[in-house]
Formats: C-alpha cells, structure tokens, sequence
C-alpha cells in the first residue's frame, strides 16, 4: 500500500488532477474570447464600444482629454485626441491636428494639417482635401472665398476649394481656437470616452494577458506551458492504461 | 499601475499611425496621368448616382462630392474605401472607359498591403464595367488580403462606374 501510494504513477495521476484544476478558468476564459474573436466581423466587434466607467478607469482614460475648438457660424468645431466633432456630433477618427474651421454660404471648411474637410449645412462629410503643404490657419472674406495660410504664402479659392491661387493677407477673418462652452464641453468629453475601445481591443487584451500587464502575460504563458504538460500527462496516462488493460485480459484468456 | 495604464492608452492610440503609409502623393499621380494636368472638377453624388455607389460599396457613402481630372476620353479619380478599419487611397487612371492603371497611394491598415503591389493591381489594367455593374475581368483574391482586395475592387467599379456617368 505504501509502495502504491510512492508509485510514480500515481504521481503523475495526482500531476495531471491539479494542473487541470489549476488552469481551468483560464483556459476557459481563453476558449470564450477565441471564440469571439474568430467572430469579430460577424459580432461587430470592432465597431461596437464598451461603456463600461470600470473598464474605461482600468485603462487609464478616466481623465479628460484637451480639446480643441474653433467657432464657426452657429456651430462647434472640435477635436479631442484625434476624434473631430460637429457639435456632438463625431466626424473623422485619425484626423491630423485641427487648426480651424469657418463657415461659408454654402457649406463649412475644416482645416486640418495637409487636409481640408468639407461639410454640409447639417454636418455631413462632403470631400476630404488632401493638401501637400501642411496648413497653419484658414480664414475667410466674402461668401466663398475660403483662404489658407500655408509656410510661406497665402492661398485663396472661389470655386468651392477645386483651385487655388496666391492671394494677398488683407481683411482675412482667420479662425481662431475658442474655449468650448462647458456642457458642450462635458458632452463630448463623455461621449469620446465611450467611443475609444473597442469590444475587440478588450477581447484581444484579456486573450492575450495585457489588460492585466506582465503579470497577465506571464500567467497566459505559463497557461499555455502547463496545457502542454497536461496534454503530455493525459497521453502518457492513456497509453499506459491502454497496455495494463490489454496485459490484464490475456491474463484472463 | 499607472505605466500599465499609459502603455494600454499609448498603444490604443497610436497603433492606427504606426501602420499609415503613403508611397505617392496625390499631385504626382495626376501628373503621371496627363503631358499638362488639367484642372479638377467636382462629381456629385446626385440623389439618382447615391443608391447605385450605395450598392457598389455595400454601405453609405463616407462622400457626396469628389474631384476628377479629364482631358478628352482620359478621367483620373483618386478615391478611398475601408478595407477593414483604415481607408485605403486609390488612383485610378480611365481611358475611353478602360482603366489603364490602378495604384495604392496609401495603405493605413495594418494587413492587407500585399495589394499595393503590381502583381495585385496589374490585374485591373483594361477592365470595363458590366451593365451589372461588375468587372469585364475576374480579379484573383490574396490569402490574408481579403478586405483589402474587396476594398480596391470596389474602388475600381466606382471609378469606372463615375467615369461612365459624366461621359456615357
């Protein structure tokens, strides 16, 4: 009885019990987000966002972010991180950094480094204008004529932004960066929060252990070593039953 | 803690620009195109052109109006399309309704960029649209490319589909 209990089998037996037991909730949890992440395109995981102010604070965006905001006609302008806004309303994600907006007759101009974006009356994206020269300010005279300043010169179109010509700096109204209005502030604050991380993101963070650092890493690796052991303990315990049983029934006959 | 945090936000934040890669401007794929570069016009995504880009795409448009050059039977539309978070810039060079070269002139996702090469977008050179509105040519996929590839072959019926609408 001694003996049986000292048995290097039994050993392994009692190995393969507790790594299973030990690493089960992680395994599990890893199957569920491979899962889901193998779905992304069909979960629209990469489009929805979490809402979460836990998960949100656990990333370190619990703070806000600076704004910038420019006034033009009736309407904000504004850009937090690289997300623009038409009042509440988000624009372009990845936008260059904004240096002003203005308002003509017939539709408003964004004025980003090397680009210009167009927008309707109610905000809709018309064009975006890629620009070579990296774009300093953008002002405007009469009703369309929209000008930008670039290095060392400024330019001037009258035919809704399709060419442009040198132009002279007199009676220009430039855009100038204006403080947002507090609840307007607030509003896009809270809502850029919740349009930052996708589910995917999350998912692909808690798969991979980084959402809780090395320390997750680490824990997701060692997972990972000690799955092979279980499989290799599994295997060894399989075979070795598969003969005991097959030397026990020629014994029977 | 507070490092984790910073990496976790730095990381989400800048992975998009990481990736953004421009191999031609703008200005130099229009003057490949033309001896003199004419000057733009605007096409517009009239309430009868919108629900046929609508279809092409798959989606709204992100658009109403974007600029062309022309010079006689030759158009020049540079366009974007996502391929599966980033838009992907497009030159398209059309002569007398066959497009004669496509091109990549900025790729921002972080796969996919195996269609910027010309093996890729060599086999777009003379196709024409269907009254389907489909390609004359099947274009053959990548293996690990498949936005990517659906994003250009989208661009190359739009630019053909335009090309078609300001000179039947």
């Amino acid at each position: 009885m001694k003996n049986a209990r000292k048995s290097p089998w039994r050993l392994l037996y009692k190995l393969h019990r507790y790594l299973g037991l030990a690493i089960s909730v992680i395994l599990i949890l890893l199957a569920i987000t491979g899962i889901a992440l193998n779905h992304t395109d069909d979960w629209q995981l990469n489009s929805r966002y979490i809402k979460s102010p836990t998960v949100l604070n656990w990333y370190g965006l619990n703070r806000p972010s600076a704004i910038r905001s420019f006034k033009a006609g009736p309407h904000w302008i504004s850009q937090l991180d690289q997300q623009s806004y038409f009042d509440t309303q988000a624009l372009i994600t990845n936008s260059p950094l904004l240096v002003g907006a203005i308002r003509t007759e017939a539709f408003f101009v964004l004025a980003f480094e090397k680009q210009l974006l167009l927008l309707s009356d109610n905000g809709t994206v018309i064009e975006k204008i890629p620009l070579e020269q990296a774009i300093h300010s953008i002002g405007v005279t009469e009703p369309d004529s929209v000008f930008i300043r670039l290095d060392s010169q400024i330019k001037v179109s009258h035919d809704g932004l399709l060419s442009w010509q040198s132009a002279p700096d007199s009676g220009i109204q430039w855009s100038q960066e204006t403080a947002l209005p507090e609840p307007l502030s607030d509003q896009i604050q809270q809502t850029h929060r919740q349009h930052i991380i996708p589910y995917e993101r999350f998912l692909l963070d808690l798969h991979s252990g980084r959402l809780f650092g090395e320390v997750g890493v680490f824990i997701v690796d060692l997972s990972g070593i000690l799955l092979i052991l279980l499989t290799v303990s599994g295997c060894w315990i399989w075979i070795r039953h598969r003969i005991k049983s097959r030397f026990h029934n020629k014994r029977l006959y | 803690m507070k490092s984790l945090k910073l990496f976790l936000v730095a990381a989400l934040l800048w992975t998009p620009l990481l990736y953004a890669e421009q191999y031609l401007s703008e200005a130099s794929f229009v003057a490949s195109a033309f001896k003199t570069p004419p000057k733009p016009k605007s096409f517009w995504l009239t309430p009868t052109i919108k629900p046929i880009v609508q279809q092409l795409l798959q989606h709204p448009p992100a658009f109403l109006r974007t600029r062309y050059w022309q010079e006689q039977q030759r158009t020049v539309w540079i366009l974007e399309e996502i391929g599966k978070n980033e838009p992907i810039t497009v030159g398209v060079i059309i002569d007398n309704h066959h497009i004669v070269q496509l091109q990549v002139l900025a790729f921002r996702e972080s796969r996919g960029w195996e269609v910027k090469h010309s093996f890729f977008t060599d086999q777009f050179i003379a196709s024409t649209l269907s009254t389907e509105q489909s390609l004359s040519q099947s274009i053959d996929g990548i293996s690990g490319a498949t936005l990517s590839v659906n994003a250009l072959t989208k661009i190359a019926q739009l630019a053909l589909f335009f090309d078609q609408s300001i000179s039947p």
